[in-house]
């Protein structure tokens, strides 16, 4: 199955302003897909960002899907679903 | 005889003699509700009309203005929110300072939009506010209280737990400049507020009602506020402060050159990310909301367990705060900064402009300027945490070089002398703030016309336009597509930059919250709810020239102050190539013509471009005149 992870705001200078199309097994949890991200993209994104030792985002940093915040590595993904990665504001 | 009758708003003002502990309801006038919609706008209209030029800011005849707007309403979006207008004590001029929390509705449940503050009272006074009732109170025995300690108090006294509850603390009866007005764990924090309380003897006042503000259409008014709440719970602006709250991202600002650092020396520490993760793991503990109805509930509940800077649970830890007691000051010492934004609260101080006084100082310290005040041994090279807590208490109590500190960094540069002025960072008086034109350019333009100085968010975040790409649903009313938009680009900003403040100095004059616009909210959304509740078919053009006219009157004001565009400026240290950090080798990022940038603004805006005051023909097009 297919999934599309979108950046939104200046995330997309460092992970492009187009979605990406992410291949993933049928049944696959959200847990593969960020472990995916992290081959992927990992040693290109700044340490505020990505965790290389951990492999995982920054808790500044959170994904949306359906509307949702994800918490749950064990979420199963649907083909097609849009994943939004979004970073919290600062300032104000 | 002026129409009176305004749907939507409770309909009175309260006018306060402090002289003689008198108070005397008002009708509105309908129409100026028309024209200015409350908060900042109408605080700009009485300001403007009543208080005549060179008024002494710490004098009897200086006017305190509190202002709900007809959207400080605990259902509505962001609407625990209330405005405190007045003549700056710090800065000279226009004075405005948004607090959350729930005065703003329950003033409105109390009977009254507006209260309004003149003369001095002889002795402390306090008063409570409740269900069209006035009452004036002996505060003597609050005088030297914390915060919290008055605001217990004064709930006891009236038998209130959950009446709203605004106070000054030591640092206002001190008259410290930089003080502020409390709510609870919330801050009225900038221009020294504080300060005009204390000089009026005023040191708190208390309000809860049990009223209700009609609407015009309250079955209209109630759909599009579910309507609203409903739209913007998914939208990424709201789950990102729901999620982080307002100190979010700060590694991302400093890898992204928006952290002042080192008195405004650098843009950038490659701190932020150790500060960020100690903070996470060892100071938060919730995320929760100023007021009843809040469903953003950025605010930070945090604490510091054990330890040096041992520090109970609290609200606090907002970006701005932390900021200046992490990089502003050079301490990497996380614990330390919150303790401090607590002492602050507690005491009734500015968390941004203690912090920036105290980098102020360090500095001078650094340059040997310090030799002919008392220094008491203080030790204040750079990075010194343990010397923050101190310096702030100091400053509360105007205790040798606090006392020159506590006059803001303009007055203590020009009492300490010797190039101080050099790397007193300000505009028009105010301390900055932690955002840096240097990570996105159009904050230049803001910092240099914002109307109560060098702020950030007194209307608009412009860093958060061409570097963040936030929007606010602004493109619809001609501001460029932020994606389309370099940070560091220059030309071509200033209409955008005005367009952007129209939009975002709304909520102050709505009676809102603006992390709601952060959130998702419109001006399209307030142009509906506003409509539905006055009966006014207002959209969301109109609302935009209303904003407009508000911040031409606040120009006037502050031209009448003697304010040009001589002072629409930004220090040079703040323009410049930082001296150090990543972006020491991107020349780029310097802020090379300001005066290009301003020349632009002033065009869109209808301003004279030798003087920067608005045209006669702009003050014509908004039904405005010079006074």
């Amino acid at each position: 199955m297919k999934v599309y992870l979108k950046s939104i705001g200046d995330l997309r200078d460092y992970l492009g302003r187009e979605p990406h199309e992410i291949e993933l097994p049928e049944g696959a949890r959200f847990g593969q897909l960020l472990a995916l991200i992290g081959e992927r993209w990992g040693r290109s994104l700044p340490p505020f960002i990505w965790d290389a030792e951990k492999q995982h985002f920054r808790g500044a940093l959170f994904f949306v899907v359906d509307k949702q915040v994800v918490q749950d590595m064990d979420m199963p993904l649907q083909d097609g679903q849009e994943i939004a990665l979004m970073r919290a504001l600062s300032g104000g | 005889m002026a129409d009176t009758i305004v749907q939507g708003y409770a309909g009175k003002q309260l006018r306060i003699d402090l002289d003689r502990w008198e108070s005397r309801e008002e009708p509105l006038d309908a129409a100026a509700q028309r024209l200015y919609i409350g908060g900042a706008g109408y605080g700009a209209r009485l300001l403007y009309d009543e208080l005549p030029k060179g008024v002494d800011p710490l004098g009897p005849d200086n006017i305190m203005v509190l202002a709900t707007g007809p959207l400080s309403l605990s259902q509505v979006p962001g609407g625990g929110s209330i405005v405190l207008c007045f003549k700056s004590p710090l800065t000279g001029i226009w004075g405005e300072s948004r607090v959350g929390g729930d005065s703003g509705p329950e003033l409105k449940k109390a009977g009254f939009d507006y209260v309004i503050v003149k003369g001095r009272s002889s002795k402390p006074v306090w008063m409570w506010i409740h269900d069209g009732k006035c009452e004036f109170r002996d505060a003597s025995h609050l005088l030297g209280l914390t915060v919290p300690d008055k605001t217990d108090a004064l709930r006891k006294e009236v038998g209130e737990p959950k009446a709203a509850v605004l106070c000054i603390g030591p640092a206002g009866e001190h008259l410290v400049k930089i003080s502020s007005v409390m709510s609870d764990d919330r801050a009225a924090g900038r221009c020294g507020g504080g300060a005009v309380w204390g000089a009026k003897n005023l040191i708190a006042i208390v309000i809860k009602g049990s009223q209700r503000v009609e609407a015009a259409d309250p079955a209209g008014f109630k759909s599009v506020v579910k309507k609203t709440h409903d739209e913007i719970k998914h939208i990424p602006g709201f789950l990102g402060l729901q999620s982080g709250g307002t100190i979010g991202d700060i590694p991302s600002n400093d890898d992204g050159g928006d952290w002042p650092t080192k008195n405004w020396s650098s843009n950038s520490w490659g701190k932020g990310l150790e500060l960020h993760e100690h903070y996470l793991a060892k100071n938060f503990i919730k995320g929760f909301a100023c007021y009843r109805g809040c469903t953003i509930a950025c605010a930070r509940w945090i604490g510091v367990k054990e330890g040096p800077f041992q520090t109970p649970e609290h609200g606090g830890a907002e970006y701005e705060s932390i900021s200046c007691f992490t990089a502003y000051v050079m301490s990497e010492n996380m614990d330390a900064a919150v303790h401090c934004t607590y002492l602050c609260n507690v005491l009734g101080l500015d968390t941004i402009s203690t912090g920036a006084l105290i980098a102020f100082a360090m500095e001078c310290y650094e340059k040997g300027l310090l030799s002919d005040i008392d220094m008491d041994g203080l030790d204040l090279r750079w990075g010194n945490a343990e010397i923050l807590p101190v310096m702030v208490k100091k400053i509360a109590y105007r205790e040798g070089l606090g006392d020159v500190l506590a006059e803001g960094v303009r007055l203590a540069s020009r009492k300490i002398g010797r190039g101080a002025e050099d790397f007193a960072v300000h505009v028009k008086g105010l301390e900055g703030p932690a955002h840096d034109p240097r990570s996105g350019k159009a904050l230049a333009i803001t910092y240099a016309t914002g109307n109560r100085g060098m702020c950030h968010i007194h209307p608009l975040e412009g860093m958060a336009w061409d570097r963040g790409k936030l929007d606010w649903g602004m493109i619809k009313y001609g501001v460029r597509d932020p994606n389309d938009v370099e940070r560091w680009d220059e030309k071509g900003k200033g209409r955008d930059v005005a367009l952007l403040q129209d939009g975002l100095a709304l909520p102050e004059v709505l009676g809102t919250c603006k992390f709601y616009m952060y959130g998702g909210v419109t001006v399209d959304h307030w142009a509906e709810m506003v409509s539905a509740l006055t009966g006014w078919p207002i959209d969301g053009r109109e609302l935009l020239k209303i904003s407009e006219r508000v911040i031409n009157l606040q120009r006037l004001f502050n031209a009448r102050e003697g304010i040009t565009r001589q002072d629409d400026q930004v220090p040079a240290r703040v323009r410049a190539l930082p001296s150090f950090g990543k972006y020491s080798t991107e020349p780029e990022c310097e802020v090379v013509d300001l005066d290009g940038m301003l020349s632009e603004y002033y065009q869109h805006r209808g301003w004279d471009p030798e003087t920067g005051i608005p045209t006669p023909e702009k003050l014509s097009e908004l039904g405005l005149s010079i006074q």
